[in-house]
């Protein structure tokens, strides 16, 4: 009788897990029939909005088009020789670069910085909130604010070195030597906030008792932040990274507002977005090489790539679980 | 940024494979209500665009069966242009600076001939549009024996002083190139920094190379020499002169302190009174005034001459923002009963009186800051455009080439020697790769 049952039971079992295998796998059909529906909209968006420019953009990259006309001149690679042999696309390059590496460097150790002390600050909501401000404030009115602070005939900066007399210190910031670190020392505090609360977020999330575990073995606060904050906050971090490298080969309006008339910025501030956008529509200058900005604009997205490729090997760590 | 620039490339790439050619225009007629479809350069708020507005007003009371859509696109129409020119929709008539529409439109072959309406008669007038405004800077753009722009406003530069400043000390504008540096000598001695300058602004600093060129080699020296595929041009010794003379007023302080000046610190440091002069567009007055310090009398000189056998005084620079009606546009007619009646002297006078700018018609009196820079218009014997023509025939060798390297010899970087030999060095490297 038990073994009947046991069969019986089996076998209803059976029935039932079959019965509960054919709903699955019905819910799964109707499931996967929804998947191109929901996905369509956002895939056509996608697809018309960035894949189908970026290849329009590869497909202008080989011709010499100055946008006016409906007549393209293919040149095959002639703009991407073009570049080899311009001085100014490198030196723009060289220059996104720094931002990319010095900025990028002094917003993730300020950010280091500012999570270790507002990890335990009692009022850091407030503290936060006054380091990310630069984040909502548009980029050119920092650029209008910054070219104030450092104006050397009016600018409080220098103002101030003149009134506590440390007139060694003054200079003119945005003169030829020093004008791309002032702009650099402007961008590293508009982004320190953001990046800075992005850190502070995967912080906040580590349970507490990894912090008392580590206080009761002894471990200093800077000790804490590199044995519990940092392996704990890694995937974030190499998250903020691949960001800041997106940001930091794109950036262009607090760069191109310092010009302050609607004109280009000076050519030794150019970076490679400033370059491209004034060889494809310019200001003042009528230039109008789409072509050639285009061939710019690829390049920069293969360095894009590339670079986030390599930093994803570079920061690639074993995930731990909270 | 660069997916916006890739969207709107691949979006005129878009619009180039469904556009087609563009079609001519066609007339609309006299009682078909029709919409005439304006873009110009100013944004709102500015004076020139309360200007334009009041003519738009009056336009619309006059030709009640034409309504104006007006968009106030602001300095950057010409890239809107661009996309509209490759779909088709273009605008029936836009306003910019002429020597960017000459550098993009017409070089491309996408503006309407004007010549039909410079002998038509202004609205409300018997003066045709060749009468009131001065032969050379209305035809100062044409192509191929076509004309494409109509100005409504000159601009010029030379050099601004306040009078009440040069009257307190004594100082008569200055004639000379030699004039001017002894009036700097005596500025400086008195303390007053001779000239205020805002270094940020490529543009601005590249006057004084471009002007120089012009009062000792002449006009169009400086253009021929950019257009050198040789670069062999520069190795004139008068170039050298002038870069030296660039050099020396840097050196010798005339142009002090202003290397880190960032736009309008400069300016605003000039109409406060603590520089005397301020080489710049005939703009000056009417972006500084709001700051000028107490009792300010805004006057200007035209820029000292070298040698006046080859540049004397009455060699005006002529820099115009007109009308174009691009190729394609659907109301011509419509857009050129515009210009004939913004040209009109009634209309076309608030150029002066609200936007404080100088007008193309000579016979429209300049505000009374500006007087002089029309009087230079007026009796101008040459015009040449404002450098030389080089900012909008070889646009991005001025840019990539010209303005590094004036910037290097402006902050003094460089010295004039090298300034002279890397520009023969890099204009044969740029001519080679284009």
């Amino acid at each position: 009788m038990m073994r009947k049952a046991s069969v019986f039971n089996f076998t209803s079992g059976a029935r039932a897990t079959s019965s509960v295998f054919a709903i699955s796998n019905s819910l799964e059909k109707s499931r996967r029939k929804l998947i191109i529906p929901f996905l369509l909209p956002a895939l056509i968006l996608y697809v018309g909005l960035f894949i189908f420019p970026s290849v329009g953009s590869l497909f202008i990259s080989f011709q010499d088009w100055n946008g006016f006309t409906t007549t393209m001149h293919f040149i095959g690679f002639g703009n991407y020789i073009r570049l080899l042999h311009d001085p100014l696309y490198w030196k723009s390059l060289f220059n996104t670069l720094k931002v990319l590496v010095f900025v990028g460097l002094a917003v993730f150790i300020l950010g280091f910085l500012f999570t270790a002390i507002l990890s335990y600050l009692p009022g850091r909501k407030i503290v936060r909130a006054v380091i990310f401000f630069p984040n909502i404030i548009p980029p050119v009115a920092l650029a209008i604010l910054w070219g104030f602070l450092f104006d050397p005939q009016m600018g409080p900066v220098d103002a101030f070195f003149r009134l506590v007399h440390l007139h060694f210190l003054n200079r003119q910031w945005f003169g030829p030597n020093l004008m791309f670190m002032t702009i650099s020392l402007g961008m590293g505090w508009m982004y320190t906030g953001f990046y800075t609360v992005i850190i502070l977020a995967g912080a906040e999330k580590i349970p507490k008792y990894y912090y008392e575990a580590a206080q009761l073995d002894g471990a200093n606060r800077i000790r804490q932040f590199f044995t519990v904050t940092l392996p704990l906050t890694w995937d974030v971090i190499s998250v903020a990274v691949v960001l800041w490298v997106i940001n930091a080969v794109k950036i262009f309006e607090f760069i191109y507002a310092f010009a302050g008339t609607g004109s280009n910025p000076p050519t030794q501030i150019w970076t490679s977005a400033i370059y491209m956008y004034v060889l494809a529509f310019g200001s003042r200058t009528p230039i109008y090489q789409l072509g050639y900005a285009s061939a710019i604009a690829i390049t920069m997205v293969l360095l894009i790539a590339i670079l986030i490729i390599l930093l994803r090997r570079i920061l690639m760590r074993e995930r731990i679980e909270l | 940024m660069t997916c916006t620039v890739l969207s709107a490339l691949a979006l005129s790439m878009t619009l180039a494979g469904c556009g087609g050619n563009v079609q001519n225009g066609t007339s609309s007629g006299e009682t078909k209500p029709v919409t005439l479809t304006y873009w110009s350069m100013w944004n709102k708020g500015e004076p020139q665009q309360i200007v334009m507005q009041n003519i738009i007003n009056e336009f619309e009371k006059q030709y009640p069966n034409i309504h104006v859509t007006v968009q106030w696109a602001g300095r950057q129409l010409l890239p809107k242009v661009q996309q509209t020119l490759i779909s088709g929709n273009v605008p029936d008539l836009i306003d910019k600076d002429e020597q960017e529409i000459a550098a993009s439109l017409v070089e491309s072959n996408q503006a309407t001939p004007l010549d039909s309406i410079l002998n038509r008669t202004i609205q409300g007038e018997n003066n045709t549009i060749n009468q009131v405004i001065p032969k050379q800077p209305l035809h100062f753009y044409d192509n191929n024996g076509h004309t494409y722009i109509i100005p409504y406003e000159l601009i010029a530069s030379g050099i601004w002083y306040n009078g009440s400043l040069f009257q307190k000390y004594n100082l008569a504008p200055p004639k000379t190139w030699s004039d001017f540096l002894q009036v700097a000598t005596k500025l400086k001695s008195l303390g007053v920094a001779p000239v205020a300058a805002d270094g940020t602004i490529d543009f601005y600093n590249a006057y004084w190379f471009y002007w120089l060129s012009d009062r000792i080699l002449g006009p169009g020296a400086f253009l021929k020499a950019a257009g050198d595929k040789s670069g062999n041009a520069w190795s004139n010794p008068k170039f050298l002169e002038a870069a030296q003379d660039v050099h020396n007023l840097v050196a010798n302080d005339v142009i002090s302190g202003y290397q880190g000046s960032k736009w309008p610190a400069g300016q605003v440091s000039w109409a406060q009174g603590k520089a005397a002069m301020l080489l710049m567009g005939s703009w000056a007055p009417s972006e500084t005034h709001t700051y000028a310090a107490q009792g300010f009398q805004y006057q200007m000189f035209p820029f000292p001459v070298v040698d006046p056998s080859v540049s004397p005084e009455t060699d005006a620079e002529t820099y115009l923002i007109g009308w174009s009606i691009p190729k394609g546009a659907e109301h011509i007619d419509a857009a050129d009963k515009f210009i004939l009646f913004a040209l009109n002297k009634s209309h076309l006078e608030g150029i002066s009186t609200i936007a404080q700018n100088i007008p193309a018609r000579m016979d429209i009196p300049a505000p009374a800051n500006l007087k002089t820079a029309q009087d230079l218009f007026k009796g101008a014997t040459n015009y040449h455009a404002v450098y030389d023509g080089v900012q909008s025939q070889y646009a991005d060798y001025w840019q990539t080439v010209f303005l590094t390297l004036d910037n290097k010899l402006f902050f003094n970087q460089i010295s004039p020697q090298d300034f002279i030999s890397q520009m023969e060095q890099k204009s044969k490297e740029y001519w080679s790769t284009h």
